[in-house]
């Protein structure tokens, strides 16, 4: 359910028993390694790449209908690049950055605006009008079957931004406009808009308690049965338990592998990096909500817990509202008006809460360097403007070097290489191989974007 | 889109057919020429399938009411039109109606009730609130100060509030746009409640002085109201339409009549489809009821000719019924006002058209706290702006969505326990048996658990009790207990076992084994009946059931799993070593009808209690229109499920069992045949003979028959010459070599793929000569039908019992045999004797004082391994 009935908020609640509670998180991914026993890389692969053996984290958010183009520029490189106003806020990570210009995503174009510019924008894919909705598996999707099996959650999808129903004009269903990430081309993944929800999901498997509940009642159930049984049938009963047992092992396994990191953090003495279970419900403050989304993020990449997100801080036509930036309108009404001051601050705004996360990343030692040397985080829109409403180019920012794989502090355009150089599913391809996946294809593109 | 059984039947006048009910008035008119003297037209609206309370309306408009004695009304206008046309219809001759004139002339009438219709149709537009009149545009800014956020989040004051620090600087309000939600309720209720009125301003009178059509302006953008493009569309269609000019003079007969007209012809029945720009719904089609972005409006229901008109109380009812589901389980009133609120009510502040509002601090958002201030601040907006209309209407629209979204809320309180009912019923199924009351509240419980201990709400804790059900072994296991029937409490007739050491099975495991026998499936409620009371162990009762089960479809389960299992072509259907370049013709629809032949066979012998032989020698076999196509069979026309028996097979080399194509197919390497696989089938799988497996070290024959230098039946001479392998080859390789005139694919041929004539002659082991399938069939029934009618019983008993045959089966195996003979081998004497046996309606009975001593004996020698068992 997109909303819910909700309770009064209780700040911190009480321990339940099967909605999992605040934790106190461990160490970063290194110190945890003999701890995560689960996630550890396979035998060999390390040795194998010669690398460091950290893992690769991808994350994108997405803001929708477009920046203030006037100030969404940059120039140079490394250390002496320059950022314009928008682009500033990420001044102090410059060097981690690549500001890349003039992509564009040629099957999101020529559909209408809006919700066709927004199905297809991280797949490629072609969308249906109507009442069938059809997209296509999205880049973030692909990474997370590739490495999804190594954590505990294949992928978090978030968003601070309700999902709408109906249609648009242009005859498209608004689930286009609400979500960027697609597993299967006939529905995209839902968000999760919660952030206590998203919390239970990092450290409970939100289910778990709940199946190990299930489990229980049917290993009963089995064991009362062995003295009704022959002993022929007695060993089928055995299988059942066994595999009972089985699945118990692997829901038990996190939680037993977040008592070790709480017994190792207090023996070892390190500082922990705690962060209290969020409020019950949905923020009333957008501020408050993005962050604790980007907190989350964070915390998810650097205790291992999964290493794909997706975030959406403003849908397409987004209906969000801004009194602390002093604007009137809705996101969407404003963004009419994009080359306003008003815009501006929102763009600026919401390219913020990624400079937050990436930021936040960069202050999380692994290794010889930061979680955000080994992460992939790329902000991008759905438009460059929203008054022309033109997806010709999009505009993308990127922080983090995968691992060494990715050339960082850099500002690339592609706007004049030709349409068939400029292409974003290209982008995706590259990132997608230096995960280790190799496509021939992806949505429009059949080669990699040059220089990435 | 016409709604769903059983309003079906009813509403068949989805699109504005009128016609159907013209040629319905025709046919009770000519009732007695059509020979239905006694014909009402009631008795005629049901024959006609359309509804019994519209007709009489229809037959009423057409002039047909005539009291005898009573001048008949002299009527004009429309209605006057409308029944010239309907007595120029023709009737029948001679009691033959020419069915094609007369539906061409209703579809007349229809036309142009639909046109008149559609020019008088009534239209409305969303009343105009804009805004409070001291409102003011803002002047331009004095300062670009707006550019500096202050501290505290506040901007500079604002202009046009002198000394006023607003948040925010606050830009007053502007009014609402035309598609803002409760204005188009409001409009949309209007559409609503005047389908059966009409627009007197569509008319013209004749003295009025003649009119330029107005200018059509382009469509609506966002925000803008389209109603004012259609109007000027409708204006146009106006006049130009001649029929809508009334004689000055008579005036107020004509009006009437035109209400009239309208009264009993609606300008839609219901509206099944909403596109952006209502009415004109043209572009924007397949977003059923779920209308656009910039309206925000959900599902909205509008019927009501359709209640008035069609649909009995019955009808009515049902459509409710249907409607009040739709919103208990999706929830979208609320799911609306949510968007609403979050999409659009920012527009009272001045946020436009598309801003929201902040989320309500400590309340959900449809709380009707929350929806009463929003409805307090809409009305006060509209009083403001001068609209009496709109603030009258403010209330109506939220205090009915807030009704709505409460009355429901209880609704799913209140359902509850039906549905806590429901999931014990759907426990029943999943465990093919009645639970007992101890198993009942112990479900229960774990639900009530889930929710107080564990705090999931009712769906959470619903779903997890649904799980634990799907999971328990009872659903995924079938299991055999006896002493079911009594902890249910059901009166069992006394029952005994037939032999000693034996109890028998209670009736629900009895019903199980013999639905799982004859269905591969569970049991249907009858089937359970009868087994409750446990007369399904009398003989006569148990083969009623038996006959009744095999005549059902569900029987198709036995034919594919006994069939499949035993001649082992059961994962046939993603066969894929056919060499499809070489065999094109080898596609998916081709393989599965493969597959299907010998199934579709064995259904034929169970279901006609044909005899079991003629799976060996029967003259026919049944075919689709790919499998006859491929076997040069005469074509089958339809599709693939239909399947046609075809007798005298033998022309085509087909007939019974042994020649079907999926054997030799599935027996053969792709682009040779294989004679040692399929000789190794024919005596193992259809006569029982047990062949030891070969010795590790074989060399291969060539896979590509069309690359060998000599024949296969060359190749395979070592099988004969070298003592070691003929000891076992001898026993098979020849009845392989007699299929020779079938090529890797089952096809007939008379050249192998190397070019050389087929040699399709064989020496059958105990010096039977014969040659190909004839030859077979010769060999078995002279030297090996024992074998083979031995063979069926074992596999037939072994199956329905679900387990391995041990020694104290043979008496019963016997007895099969002596019975099938007896009965002329027919298929149903076999089933006779399996499910009238100990075996099948007894169990062994336990050993429970073995079990004890075994238990204490794990206990005390070795604590650990029972720490590990299910800790």
């Amino acid at each position: 359910m997109a909303y819910r009935t909700q309770k009064p908020d209780r700040g911190i609640s009480r321990r339940m028993v099967l909605r999992g509670a605040g934790v106190a998180m461990s160490l970063p991914w290194l110190e945890s390694l003999p701890v995560f026993a689960d996630t550890t890389l396979r035998a060999g692969t390390a040795a194998a790449a010669g690398a460091a053996p950290y893992p690769k984290r991808f994350a994108v958010l997405f803001m929708g209908t477009g920046v203030n183009e006037n100030y969404w520029s940059a120039e140079g490189a490394g250390e002496a690049m320059k950022l314009s106003k928008t682009l500033a806020v990420l001044e102090p990570i410059k060097k981690k950055v690549n500001v890349i210009n003039g992509l564009f995503d040629k099957p999101t174009t020529g559909l209408g605006i809006h919700p066709g510019q927004t199905g297809g924008l991280l797949s490629g894919a072609k969308i249906t009008k109507g009442a069938i909705i059809h997209g296509g598996i999205t880049v973030d999707q692909m990474i997370a079957n590739h490495v999804g099996d190594q954590t505990p959650l294949a992928s978090m999808v978030l968003a601070c931004d309700e999902p709408m129903t109906g249609y648009h004009e242009t005859n498209f269903s608004m689930s286009y406009s609400s979500h960027i990430s697609w597993q299967t081309s006939d529905s995209p993944v839902p968000v999760e808009l919660y952030p206590a929800l998203a919390f239970d999901n990092l450290f409970e498997n939100r289910g778990s308690l709940r199946n190990m509940s299930i489990l229980d009642r049917v290993r009963e159930r089995a064991q009362a049965l062995t003295t009704q049984i022959s002993s022929g049938d007695k060993a089928k009963l055995d299988e059942y338990l066994t595999s009972v047992r089985e699945v118990e092992t692997r829901v038990d396994k996190m939680r037993r592998s977040m008592a070790q990191a709480e017994d190792k953090a207090k023996t070892s003495n390190k500082p922990l990096f705690t962060m209290p279970r969020p409020a019950n419900g949905l923020p009333e403050d957008l501020r408050d909500h993005t962050r604790l989304m980007c907190d989350i993020i964070a915390m998810a990449f650097q205790t291992d817990r999964t290493r794909v997100a997706s975030l959406i801080t403003a849908r397409d036509l987004s209906a969000l509202y801004y009194p602390f930036l002093d604007v009137k309108e809705g996101h969407h009404s404003a963004s009419h008006n994009n080359l306003s001051d008003g815009y501006e601050r929102i763009a600026r705004f919401h390219l913020s809460q990624m400079a937050y996360l990436a930021q936040k990343l960069d202050s999380m030692p692994e290794g010889d360097g930061t979680v955000l040397d080994h992460s992939l985080v790329m902000w991008m829109s759905n438009m460059w403007d929203g008054r022309k409403h033109d997806n010709g180019r999009l505009p993308i920012v990127t922080a983090g070097g995968l691992g060494g794989t990715l050339e960082t502090g850099r500002v690339l355009d592609y706007l004049n290489a030709g349409d068939d150089n400029r292409k974003v599913c290209s982008l995706y391809m590259s990132i997608m191989e230096k995960f280790g996946i190799r496509t021939q294809e992806f949505g429009d593109a059949s080669s990699k974007l040059k220089e990435i | 889109m016409c709604p769903p059984r059983p309003l079906k039947q009813i509403v068949r006048v989805c699109a504005l057919q009128f016609d159907i009910y013209f040629e319905a008035a025709w046919r009770y008119k000519y009732r007695a020429e059509l020979g239905h003297r006694a014909a009402t037209l009631t008795s005629t609206a049901v024959a006609e399938k359309v509804s019994p309370k519209y007709l009489p309306m229809v037959w009423g408009i057409l002039g047909e009411d005539v009291t005898p004695g009573r001048p008949q009304k002299v009527e004009v206008g429309p209605i006057a039109k409308l029944q010239k046309m309907w007595k120029s219809l023709p009737a029948p001759v001679a009691g033959k109606v020419d069915e094609a004139a007369l539906r061409a002339k209703c579809v007349e009438m229809r036309d142009f009730v639909v046109r008149i219709r559609k020019d008088t149709a009534m239209q409305f537009t969303a009343p105009v609130v804009a805004g409070p009149p001291e409102a003011r545009p803002p002047a331009p800014p004095a300062a670009p100060a707006a550019d500096a956020a202050q501290a505290d989040g506040t901007a500079a004051a604002g202009p046009g509030r002198a000394g006023r620090r607003g948040r925010g600087g606050f830009r007053p309000p502007r009014g609402l746009p035309p598609a803002s939600q409760p204005l188009l309720t409001w409009k949309y209720t209007q559409f609503n409640t005047h389908r059966r009125d009409y627009d007197p301003g569509a008319l013209r009178l004749d003295t009025d002085p003649p009119q330029a059509p107005p200018e059509i302006p382009k469509l609506a953008g966002l925000h803008q109201e389209a109603s004012v493009r259609w109007a000027a569309v409708m204006k146009t269609a106006q006049l130009a339409d001649p029929d809508l000019v009334i004689p000055a003079a008579k005036r107020a007969e004509y009006e009437d009549s035109f209400a009239r007209f309208a009264n009993v012809f609606p300008d839609a029945f219901y509206i099944a489809e909403r596109g952006r720009y209502f009415p004109d719904d043209s572009e924007d089609k397949g977003r059923l009821l779920s209308a656009g972005y910039h309206s925000v409006l959900g599902f909205w229901r509008d019927d009501i000719p359709l209640q008035q008109l069609i649909l009995d109380e019955k009808g009515k009812k049902e459509l409710d019924r249907l409607w009040t589901e739709f919103e208990f389980f999706s929830d979208y009133t609320a799911r609306t006002f949510v968007q609403f609120y979050f999409n659009q009510s920012g527009e009272v502040q001045g946020g436009g058209a598309e801003s929201g509002r902040a989320r309500p601090v400590g309340k959900a958002v449809t709380d009707p706290s929350v929806i009463a201030a929003m409805r307090d601040q809409y009305t006060a907006f509209a009083k403001a702006s001068g609209s009496p209309v709109a603030a009258a209407w403010m209330p109506i629209h939220f205090n009915n969505i807030s009704n709505t979204i409460q009355s429901f809320e209880k609704m799913r309180i209140a359902a509850e326990p039906a549905q806590l009912d429901a999931l014990l019923k759907f426990a029943a199924r999943a465990y093919r048996r009645p639970l007992t009351k101890a198993e009942q509240d112990d479900l229960l419980a774990y639900y009530h658990q889930l929710r107080t201990k564990g705090e999931l709400t009712h769906g959470e804790a619903m779903r997890d009790s649904i799980v634990s059900i799907l999971m328990a072994p009872d659903f995924l296991y079938r299991l055999d207990l006896t002493d079911e029937s009594e902890a249910q409490g059901v009166k069992m007739i006394k029952a005994s076992a037939k032999v000693k050491g034996a109890e028998p099975l209670s009736g629900y495991a009895l019903a199980n084994r013999l639905s799982y026998f004859l269905w591969s499936s569970m049991p249907d409620d009858e089937l359970m009946r009868k087994a409750a009371t446990g007369e399904l162990r009398k003989k006569d009762v148990m083969m009623e059931e038996v006959h009744r089960m095999l005549k059902d479809e569900r029987a198709r389960g036995m034919a594919t799993e006994f069939a499949g299992n035993w001649l082992e072509f059961r994962q046939f259907e993603t066969y894929n070593s056919v060499d499809r370049a070489r065999y094109p013709n080898f596609t998916n629809d081709l393989r599965e009808a493969m597959f299907q032949e010998p199934v579709r066979f064995f259904d034929d012998v169970m279901q006609s209690n044909r005899s079991v032989l003629d799976m060996l020698y029967g003259n026919y076999t049944f075919v689709n229109p790919a499998l006859a196509k491929f076997y040069g069979m005469p074509d089958v026309k339809g599709d693939a499920d239909t399947w046609v028996r075809v007798d005298d097979a033998k022309k085509y080399g087909r007939g019974g069992l042994l020649p079907m194509a999926v054997f030799l197919t599935e027996n053969s390497p792709g682009l040779r045949t294989s004679p040692v696989k399929r000789g190794h089938w024919l005596v193992k799988d259809v006569l029982g003979e047990i062949v030891p497996p070969p010795p590790p070290v074989v060399p291969e024959l060539p896979s590509d028959e069309a690359k060998t230098e000599l024949p296969i039946r060359d190749l395979l001479i070592q099988h004969r010459q070298n003592p070691m392998c003929a000891a076992c080859h001898a026993r098979f390789d020849t009845l392989g070599l007699a299929f020779e005139g079938y090529g890797p694919a089952g096809e007939v041929r008379t050249r192998d793929l190397g070019g050389r004539k087929v040699d399709a002659s064989a020496d059958f082991p105990g010096g039977f000569k014969g040659v190909g399938l004839e030859g077979v069939q010769d060999y078995i029934r002279e030297r090996r039908e024992k074998d083979f009618v031995d063979n069926l019983s074992r596999k037939l008993l072994a199956y329905a019992l679900d387990r391995s045959l041990i020694l104290s089966d043979e008496p019963l195996i016997d007895k099969m045999q002596k019975n099938l003979v007896a009965h002329k081998y027919q298929f149903d004497s076999m089933i006779e004797t399996i499910v009238t046996s100990s075996q099948f309606l007894d169990r062994r009975a336990p050993e429970v004082e073995h079990n004890v001593d075994n238990r204490q004996k794990i206990a005390g020698k070795t604590k650990k391994s029972s720490d590990n068992k299910g800790a």
